[in-house]
């Protein structure tokens, strides 16, 4: 299933973009596909995503909670900060 | 007097260019603390209903705190208190800079300005000699407020306004250092008084019951600022910027007048992008705050300039689709120079670029294009062609040109940057909020959307009780006057650590969403204080306040302001939201928007209202409310 997926400023800066297009049928297949992204170093995975959350269009759902999750077809899945002040 | 405060109030007539220093009433002070609380209760007794708010008998009411001119963190901010030309209901504003320290210096709480002068006028108050001086400002009109500013030189405190509020732009505002007193055209009245500054100096000191007591505490907090992840972090890092990408992930930020709430250059206008790209921001702050949220950013032809900040970006960039923080941030010093309140303007030039897709508005602007906006920024300043209309806000628009169900106020003012389709008590917020659509007069979507703990946003579960805990506590923020950013800091360091993926933050979350008795418990504590507001307040004062009393005040604020709207004639049908909110969707789960006839009835009934808004006697009562 090919999705958006929008990451935090700070993975971007690993991955070198901030948006994806990856395919997955679950949260939690996309949240793999993320991570494989960063399969020479786990861990920095693993420190920028310990604080934040995913959203799929919009509606928060928390990646260790309800990975499995179904997707649709054109969702955006995004990675979002936990906590933020404007 | 009670600590804290000076103990006068300055009354300035400029129809007859007389002023007297009158002693400040210390019940007043009592029941509605200072700032916006006083502020209200003096433009409550001393206007009949129907005031006209551009006429020389709606009084301007510049108010501090009791907290103004100490150096708490967040503590120097004044009020702005009057009535709105731009709703025709409450109008009110706070503001950063240097005025509210200027004005306890000078050893005045409040300055209420009445009358109109014939010609430009500027007014100055040496606080040590008791003076108060009347003078030409007609060489000043017409320039720009940081101009301004410049030239009645950096020594004194300035308070002044721009074109827009010569021009009596509906949402004009009053500027002072970069900062700027926005919302609901304070600036409008101030310039349909003609008068362009109020400088204020002296070298008095506050008054504290417990001043020691104060320094160290004071210390501690620093502490616990620095040391937290918003007040500390992601505040200082990246300004109030730094929830652009949150809002936008969680599909409320306001994208294409109200249209969308996500926008897909989001990142380009966010934060981390001023932080690391061209624009390199640098930190700013209000005097004796840590938290340093403002940016400095460099704009073409002007060098280093305040940098945009939250509403700003939504409303001036996603808003108009546009991703470039440059272009943002130069419409953004336009603005604060010529004086004038960016998220209306920016919901109006939204609203504007709508009508003209729809070929209801003869304009070559256009959603994502920037073209033309920098011209007709300064063409509403100076109600010039098509600015004249835009000057007035989206409201008076719809009515003249069409489009009422997409227009994007509420009450008359245009809404703040969270969409309240993806935040259901902000939504209940803005549509009761009395002076119309905003986001820090109470400010649910933290514990909805962008804190580290966050409610469902979109069941009705806490819907009622959280408005109204935040409206209360908003009130006495903005009586103190302190900046509603120190709310932030309630929620720990501990619960921002929490990873939140794992049980026991769901566990949290969850039982959050229950604590209705909790926050009803918050509204009744009268023990001994526990935040550091509360605490502050009652070592300066030397009253005890806890959050109790600060509900319980807040409260009453909130109600006089309530019946102040009332008898301006406003009713619970402009207790609404933009049908565009109402019932268009934005989230794909959904055919509706927001449910706000299914909360409003618990919320006037939580409120002590009667089914149609109406504070009833027995609530006005209790909170001694007299009307
Ligand atoms: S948090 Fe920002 S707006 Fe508030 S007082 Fe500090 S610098 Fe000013």
């Amino acid at each position: 299933m090919p999705v958006h997926v929008e990451v935090t400023y700070d993975m971007s800066k690993q991955l070198g973009t901030h948006r994806l297009e990856l395919s997955g049928n679950t949260v939690g297949e996309i949240v793999d596909a993320v991570r494989a992204r960063f399969a020479d170093d786990p861990d920095v995975f693993e420190k920028l995503t310990a604080q934040t959350a995913v959203a799929v269009n919009g509606l928060l759902v928390r990646h260790g909670d309800r990975l499995e999750t179904k997707l649709a077809d054109g969702d955006r899945v995004s990675f979002v900060k936990a906590a933020a002040g404007g | 007097m009670i600590k804290g405060y000076a103990g006068r109030l300055l009354e300035v007539d400029l129809s007859t260019k007389k002023f007297s220093f009158e002693p400040l009433d210390e019940e007043t002070a009592r029941l509605y603390i200072g700032g916006k609380g006083y502020g209200t209760r003096l433009l409550y007794d001393r206007t009949e209903a129907g005031v006209d708010p551009l006429g020389p008998a709606n009084p301007l009411i510049f108010s501090t705190g009791p907290l103004n001119g100490s150096v708490a963190p967040q503590s120097n901010r004044f009020a702005v208190v009057t009535k709105s030309p731009l709703t025709g209901g409450i109008g009110n504003a706070t503001c950063g800079g240097s005025f509210a320290l200027g004005m306890k210096k000078a050893g005045i709480d409040v300055l209420v300005v009445s009358g109109r002068s014939e010609r430009p006028v500027r007014i100055e108050v040496d606080g040590d000699g008791n003076h108060v001086e009347f003078l030409d400002a007609a060489d000043l009109w017409g320039k720009g407020t940081y101009e301004t500013q410049e030239l009645l030189g950096k020594k004194k405190n300035h308070a002044v306004i721009g074109p827009a509020g010569e021009n009596e732009v509906l949402f004009a505002g009053i500027v002072s250092n970069e900062r700027i007193a926005g919302r609901t055209g304070v600036g409008a009245v101030m310039g349909s008084k003609k008068l362009k500054a109020v400088s204020v100096w002296g070298s008095r000191k506050l008054d504290m019951e417990d001043e020691d007591k104060f320094k160290a505490y004071t210390k501690e907090v620093r502490a616990i600022f620095k040391d937290h992840p918003v007040l500390g972090e992601s505040m200082k890092r990246f300004g109030t910027a730094g929830i652009v990408n949150t809002t936008n992930g969680r599909n409320i930020l306001p994208t294409r007048n109200f249209q969308k709430g996500h926008f897909d250059d989001a990142m380009k206008i966010s934060g981390e992008w001023m932080e690391e790209n061209d624009l390199k921001g640098v930190k700013t702050s209000c005097i004796h705050c840590p938290v340093t949220c403002g940016r400095d950013v460099e704009v073409e032809g002007k060098g280093r300039v305040k940098g945009p900040e939250y509403e700003t970006l939504a409303l001036m960039g996603s808003n108009l689709e546009i991703g470039d923080l440059k272009k943002v941030s130069e419409w953004n010093y336009h603005a604060d120079d010529l004086g004038m309140d960016t998220i209306s303007l920016g919901g109006t030039l939204g609203f504007a670029m709508e009508l003209g897709e729809r070929g209801m508005l003869d304009t070559k602007l256009h959603f994502g294009d920037p073209a033309g906006v920098t011209e007709l920024i300064q063409d509403i300043a100076h109600r010039r062609g098509l600015g004249a209309d835009l000057a007035d806000g989206s409201r008076r628009m719809s009515e003249k040109l069409g489009g009422r169900e997409f227009a994007p106020h509420v009450k008359g003012l245009e809404l703040s940057a969270y969409d309240p389709r993806g935040s259901f008590a902000q939504g209940l917020e803005y549509a009761t909020t009395n002076r119309g659509g905003c986001h820090v007069q109470g400010a649910s979507m933290y514990l909805e959307s962008v804190g580290p703990l966050t409610i469902n946003p979109r069941n009705l579960k806490l819907k009622a009780e959280l408005p109204i805990v935040q409206q209360n506590l908003a009130c006495t923020i903005n009586s103190m006057v302190l900046c509603i950013f120190t709310t932030y800091g309630i929620v720990p360091k501990q619960i921002h650590e929490m990873d939140p993926n794992s049980w026991k933050y769901r566990a949290l979350a969850g039982a959050l969403e229950n604590s209705g008795p909790l926050f009803r418990w918050v509204q009744s504590i009268k023990g001994s204080p526990l935040l550091w507001f509360e605490k502050w307040l009652t070592m300066i004062t030397g009253t005890k306040f806890s959050s109790g009393h600060l509900q319980e005040i807040g409260g009453r604020i909130f109600n006089l302001e309530r019946m102040f709207n009332l008898r301006e004639g406003l009713t619970a049908a402009d207790d609404n939201l933009p049908d565009r909110i109402l019932h268009e969707p934005i989230f794909s789960d959904t055919t509706s928007g927001h449910p706000l006839d299914q909360l409003l009835p618990s919320y006037y009934k939580k409120r002590g209202w009667s089914a149609d808004g109406v504070p009833t006697k027995r609530t006005l009562d209790k909170l001694k409310v007299a009307v």
